[in-house]
């Protein structure tokens, strides 16, 4: 930081001037911002992640139609079809063609054509409108094919979201408790700073200095030091980020590889070295300030 | 006139302990030279530590620079401190700056130019003695260099108050004498002075000083006897003192 920045009490050395490396306090600050950055990012990854993978879901349906005798399937798949498109809550109909339903099968059954052998259902893609009614709607589809079967993707994704919702909210506690570390060890380092210049603030104090000029070089001085720190962590953080980024993307699984960090993630992830270091300032400061007040 | 400091009843006591101050009353009018004598623990450092604003006194009412110092709020007192030089018993230089940086630190404390700092220094520095170890750090200084540099730093922002602790404890009679003289000269520019001091041989050298004389705690001649003593051929004592 250049002499602009310098607090009068730093450029003239109203207390010894200690090298931050030899202090275990940028290494504690790079470390708390590596992983509050990594705690950031696996939320906000796992949060976009199972956002864009509900509103894939959200709406989706498939209709089963579930129905022993080959000449009666044809009629109901039909007619729930018919059903569906004249739903005014429903839309996006379509029937599964038989070519694709075997595709489908084909991992678990292999390339055979088992139409003959084994009764296949019949299904119908769709999509319900925001606040449709399922409940109404498996009725009306029951009422055409009783053995038919409403698969709401919504359903079976609900407990995958919550569990990566979940683990997102965790991540970002994380983040925070780490904050609140970080803040508790800025209180200790400015504590023993104080204490190992108290003689010499006792003077500073007798000879006229306000309590904000002497929090003013703590600041200044830990702002240095937590600069050094953050930047350190952040620029490890990023490149784990992009390491583990490019390995998820070759795994190609649905909520995995939708676990990516938009451009606003990247902005936000900005903000952890940022709000360290102004934590780091702003808690130096109330701690300075709170000590002095208990002197004359 | 408005007394520069203003003592009505004050009592001092460190924590829980028995107070060190007891029922101090006197006035300090502006530009007095007054001498704090008495035997150790009689109360003078006590008495120092109140005017120089590193206490409150715990009872009383003690009024500094029109301020009353008991419930004057935190915030006004660096300005008061400003005003006020101190050489302490104990010198209290800090050792990481050089002699030069440590007679600045008052005037640099004040905002006051560096160019107009420089030249004040190496000229309190050249006064007393201290030129040409201007750079020395004050652990390489001798008890009286340190002396005489805790002396400059007291003295180098023209206080309105200057307060010195046993101030020519370390020094030969020579150099007292010239430091004395220094305080002398200053208290004629208008700096009231009180200096505490275990030398009365020293007390003649101001004759126009006011003698004050502590002894357990209290101001030992409540009648004002040996505040104002007798005038030894060569002293006249001066000044208010109640």
């Amino acid at each position: 930081m250049n002499s602009f920045l310098q607090p009068r009490a730093e450029r003239y050395r109203y207390l010894p001037r200690e090298r931050a490396a030899r202090t275990a306090l940028p290494w504690i600050v790079a470390l708390m911002v590596f992983l509050a950055t990594l705690g950031v990012a696996a939320g906000i990854g796992l949060g976009s992640g199972v956002g864009a993978l509900g509103r894939d879901f959200r709406g989706e349906i498939t209709v089963q139609i579930v129905e022993p005798n080959p000449d009666l399937l044809p009629r109901q798949r039909d007619a729930v079809a018919a059903m569906l498109r004249s739903d005014g809550q429903v839309s996006g109909v379509r029937v599964l063609a038989e070519a694709e339903l075997n595709r489908l099968l084909e991992p678990w059954l292999g390339g055979a054509d088992l139409g003959d052998t084994l009764p296949m259902p019949a299904m119908i893609d769709a999509r319900l409108d925001r606040g449709a009614d399922l409940d109404r709607l498996e009725r009306r589809v029951r009422a055409l094919s009783p053995g038919a079967v409403i698969d709401d993707h919504a359903r079976w994704f609900a407990p995958i979201g919550t569990l990566a919702a979940v683990l997102a909210g965790i991540a970002l506690l994380a983040a925070v408790l780490l904050a609140a570390a970080t803040a508790a060890i800025v209180v200790l380092g400015t504590r023993a700073g104080l204490s190992r210049h108290h003689e010499s603030i006792a003077v500073l104090h007798l000879m006229g200095a306000e309590d904000s000029s002497v929090a003013a070089l703590f600041q200044y001085r830990l702002a240095r030091t937590a600069l050094i720190g953050a930047t350190t962590g952040f620029l490890l953080a990023v490149a784990v980020i992009l390491l583990v980024g490019r390995l998820l993307a070759n795994i190609g699984s649905g909520l995995v590889s939708a676990s990516y960090l938009p451009l606003w993630g990247w902005a936000a992830l900005l903000l952890v070295p940022v709000g360290a270091v102004a934590l780091a300032l702003y808690t130096s400061r109330l701690t300075v300030e709170r000590a002095l007040r208990h002197s004359l | 006139m408005e007394p520069l400091a203003r003592f009505e009843n004050v009592g001092l006591r460190y924590g829980t302990d028995a107070e060190v101050l007891r029922d101090i009353s006197f006035r300090l009018d502006p530009g007095a030279f007054l001498f704090l004598v008495g035997p150790s623990g009689a109360g003078k450092t006590s008495l120092l530590k109140l005017l120089y604003l590193d206490r409150r006194p715990t009872r009383g009412r003690f009024t500094l620079f029109g301020e009353n110092i008991g419930a004057a709020p935190r915030t006004k007192l660096p300005a008061l401190r400003r005003r006020i030089g101190v050489v302490f018993q104990d010198f209290r230089l800090l050792d990481h700056l050089s002699a030069f940086d440590n007679v600045a630190l008052p005037l640099r404390i004040g905002g006051v130019a560096e160019a107009e700092v420089a030249a004040h220094v190496e000229e309190l520095l050249d006064w007393v003695g201290l030129a040409r170890r201007r750079d020395a750090r004050p652990r390489t200084l001798s008890g009286g260099e340190q002396q005489r540099l805790a002396i400059a730093r007291a003295v180098i922002a023209r206080p309105d108050l200057l307060l010195a602790d046993e101030p020519t404890g370390n020094v030969d009679p020579e150099m007292a004498g010239r430091l004395l003289h220094l305080f002398h000269e200053l208290n004629r520019l208008g700096t009231t002075v009180v200096v505490a001091t275990h030398a009365l041989q020293l007390l003649p050298k101001v004759p126009a000083a006011t003698i004050m004389k502590l002894d357990r705690g209290e101001i030992a001649d409540p009648v004002g006897a040996l505040r104002n003593p007798p005038a030894p051929p060569e002293t006249r004592a001066a000044g208010a003192a109640r």
